[in-house]
């Protein structure tokens, strides 16, 4: 009797511990979530105020990224190496610096998005060379406060 | 009682196992465009390896790419090496390796890889991590000014590891993943 007493009480004390645990976790994930949510209701609004700039923008904004898709097209099928590295150094003189951020999407779905490693504008340039594969598509620029690129997100093509 | 006693310590193992349980829901499509991204890193290793070999390449061209090489692969990671002429498959670290490649004594090398797929599907491990083996056939053809050649066509497969990183950057933190070659292990060596 007594040692299903002694029992019971290390069985309960167990599932007392597991269920505090579990509670300490779910306490982590309502925050998280918290703050998901707040970030998204802060991206909503940032994005209400944004339409009319970005309208004005959007032509300079595409010029630019057409560009690139074609500095890249060029690198990617050039002819020799020479050919291809002045095209880079072309391409270089539209980016805030060689170590600019690049980021590529793999998947992106509801929120969900995947990146491959970061990189560097430059060791992008000579991967397009390296490689002669079909470029990735500029999916955001950003810039710095000297209209130079200063970060580029591009969407992988596989 | 004894019945009541036990069902509550299964219910408790049960409970426990899925607390431990932590690795994120990854769909069908998203674990796909994880397949591409660690099939597109061996095809470009395989380029690399073709502009290291090419005798054409200038010194400074090929170390930059062997950098970029390198980069593909897991610390300590081993490339195999076979001959025609003998047995023994030979295993170097993966810059060593290409430093050989650089330095073969023929006057024209040409290396292709060729019909690269998934021999073992990226299976995603108790801690997140994924696993599995993608295999390359590889033609090697050397020539010297003299007309000597050597060529032969080998079955290599190369173990690969994909994981979740973080990393910092300029304040902000971004997550992907990572591609990493293991050892490159010869299956094959045939003309």
């Amino acid at each position: 009797m007594n040692q299903i007493k002694t029992l019971s009480w290390a069985v309960i004390l167990a599932f007392l511990i597991v269920g505090v645990s579990c509670k300490g976790k779910k306490k982590v994930t309502d925050i998280t979530d918290k703050e998901q949510v707040k970030e998204e209701i802060a991206q909503a609004i940032e994005d209400e105020k944004k339409p009319e700039i970005e309208k004005k923008e959007e032509p300079l904004e595409v010029a630019k990224s057409e560009k690139l898709n074609q500095y890249f097209s060029s690198i990617s099928q050039a002819s020799n190496a020479s050919k291809a590295n002045a095209d880079i150094s072309q391409t270089l003189s539209m980016f805030s610096s060689s170590d600019a951020l690049v980021l590529i999407e793999i998947y992106s779905l509801d929120g969900t998005v995947d990146y491959d490693e970061p990189t560097t504008i430059s060791k992008y340039l000579n991967y397009l060379k390296d490689t002669n594969k079909k470029s990735d598509k500029v999916q955001e620029i950003i810039y710095d406060d000297n209209g130079k690129i200063k970060e580029l997100v591009l969407r992988k093509s596989f | 009682m004894k019945n009541s006693i036990y069902l509550i310590i299964a219910v408790l193992f049960f409970t426990s196992l899925s607390v431990g349980a932590q690795t994120d829901y990854i769909s069908p499509k998203r674990k796909q465009a994880i397949d591409s991204l660690a099939l597109e890193k061996v095809r470009d290793l395989s380029k690399y390896i073709s502009i290291i070999g090419d005798k054409k390449t200038p010194f400074s061209e090929a170390n930059r790419v062997m950098d970029r090489a390198e980069e593909l692969f897991a610390v300590d990671s081993e490339m195999g090496v076979s001959s025609l002429s003998t047995e023994e498959i030979s295993y170097y670290k993966v810059r060593d390796y290409f430093q050989r490649l650089m330095a073969l004594s023929y006057d024209k090398v040409n290396i292709e890889w060729y019909d690269i797929h998934y021999i073992s599907d990226l299976v995603q491990q108790p801690d997140g991590k994924f696993v599995g083996v993608i295999t390359i056939y590889q033609k090697f053809e050397g020539t010297t000014e003299d007309g000597l050649s050597y060529k032969d066509t080998t079955k290599k497969d190369i173990t690969i590891y994909v994981e979740k990183k973080k990393t910092q950057i300029a304040g902000r933190s971004i997550t992907f993943w990572d591609v990493l070659l293991g050892d490159i292990r010869v299956t094959e060596t045939t003309i």
